[in-house]
């Protein structure tokens, strides 16, 4: 008999006294140190088993829904390339705080162009927030909002994503998405927020430089 | 002007993500706590396990169970903390085992068998390893299959059996290891 199957023929599944088998099992464990120690181990479990756990505390569902939702967005897979290329230019814009009102656009080739380009210099590692201004006409619900960095930047706090994406409600009127960027170090990158309702798109493309 | 934060997911996806993990929460909360052997040290656990599960909650809604999923992150981030843990302390848990002063718990008279069992096995549970734990805990206390263990852990049931055995053949020698220490304390006087 194996040393694995003491605690079964003698526990889990006992074998009814007297058999054949479980006197086997008893021979075996009595002249088995390894065996009484598990069979120990198992009726000491068996006694941990009855003991009363302890309830999770009042509100302790919500609190960790709460930390899972503040802590990382709903992951999709990345795109790609998705926004690489896209032509960029336009005003140039270093404030520490960037405000650009985007009007969503019905999504067709010419519309979803990038809506502006503006540059922003950073040293690098500093982080700044990024501010883009949504006007909605009406209040969306459901927006699917996009935000992707490339190159030497990332968003801080979610260093290690490239993209994130989720759904938003919009309200009438304007509607401040702040961005905290972050230099990862000399060079340059882009950032990216698109916003999608139905058939509506908008893109807007940040280019930034990080001085060495 | 209305405020949208970084914050992914909006409401409606936590609405989502609480109706998905709320049928899970007793379950992944109960086995945090045998692993742990901590209700504070449990409820962090089944935080962490919703921060990771949160990010894949439209994978998670696709599934039929999800609960074997998060019972498998459950368990890799416990192995996870566990080992932080010891890394950053450089220390393993085992060193939080030393017994206080006698002056500062009752003795074994004062206990009653079950508080003293009980306190033995807390006190061996720290010494098992991370999968041991695992295994004990759910198979021998919350009485998981070993089909069960093998769909949560990707071990096969011949290996189960066998770690299983090797788990319980430590936890016993540990848990004989306390008794002799209960009984030299009783002896001495509570010094050690």
């Amino acid at each position: 008999m194996k040393c694995e199957d003491i605690v079964t023929v003698l526990r889990l599944a006992p074998e009814p006294p007297g058999s054949e088998l479980r006197l086997a099992a008893e021979r075996h464990a009595a002249e088995c140190r390894d065996c009484r120690r598990a069979l120990l181990a198992h009726r000491v479990l068996q006694e941990e088993r009855l003991r009363p756990v302890p309830r999770p505390p009042e509100g302790a569902l919500q609190k960790a829904v709460d930390r899972a939702v503040a802590a990382g967005p709903v992951r999709v897979s990345r795109a790609r390339g998705f926004w690489l290329g896209m032509a960029v230019g336009g005003a140039l814009a270093a404030s520490m705080v960037l405000a650009v009102t985007m009007l969503l656009a019905r999504v067709d080739p010419s519309a979803d162009s990038p809506v502006s380009a503006p540059q922003i210099a950073l040293a690098a590692h500093e982080s700044r927030d990024v501010s883009v201004a949504l006007n909605s006409a009406e209040r969306l619900s459901n927006v699917e909002i996009q935000v992707a960095v490339t190159g030497a930047i990332a968003l801080r706090g979610y260093e290690s994503r490239r993209e994130l994406r989720w759904f938003t409600d919009l309200e009438r009127g304007v509607n401040e998405l702040t961005l905290p960027i972050v230099a990862l170090g000399p060079g340059s990158g882009q950032l990216m927020v698109q916003v999608t309702h139905g058939d509506r798109r908008r893109t807007f493309v940040v280019d930034v430089h990080a001085r060495g | 002007m209305a405020k949208l934060k970084v914050i992914p997911g909006g409401k409606a996806a936590a609405q989502r993500f609480a109706v998905l993990v709320q049928p899970h929460y007793d379950v992944l909360y109960r086995v945090a706590y045998r692993f742990t052997r901590s209700a504070h040290d449990a409820e962090d656990l089944v935080q962490e396990v919703c921060v990771r599960a949160f990010p894949r909650l439209a994978e998670l809604e696709q599934l039929e169970q999800p609960r074997g999923w998060l019972l498998r992150v459950l368990y890799r981030l416990f192995v996870d903390l566990s080992r932080r843990y010891e890394r950053r302390h450089g220390a393993s848990l085992d060193a939080l085992d030393d017994p206080p002063l006698a002056a500062e718990e009752p003795g074994p008279l004062e206990q009653t068998e079950a508080d003293q069992t009980a306190e033995r096995l807390r006190r061996a549970w720290r010494r098992l390893d991370e999968e041991q734990r695992m295994l004990l805990a759910l198979h021998d206390i919350e009485g998981y299959s070993l089909r069960e263990l093998n769909e949560l852990t990707g071990l096969k049931e011949g290996t189960l059996k066998s770690r299983l055995h090797r788990a319980r053949v430590r936890l016993g020698a540990f848990l004989e290891r306390e008794t002799t220490v209960q009984v030299l304390k009783a002896r001495t006087g509570g010094t050690r």
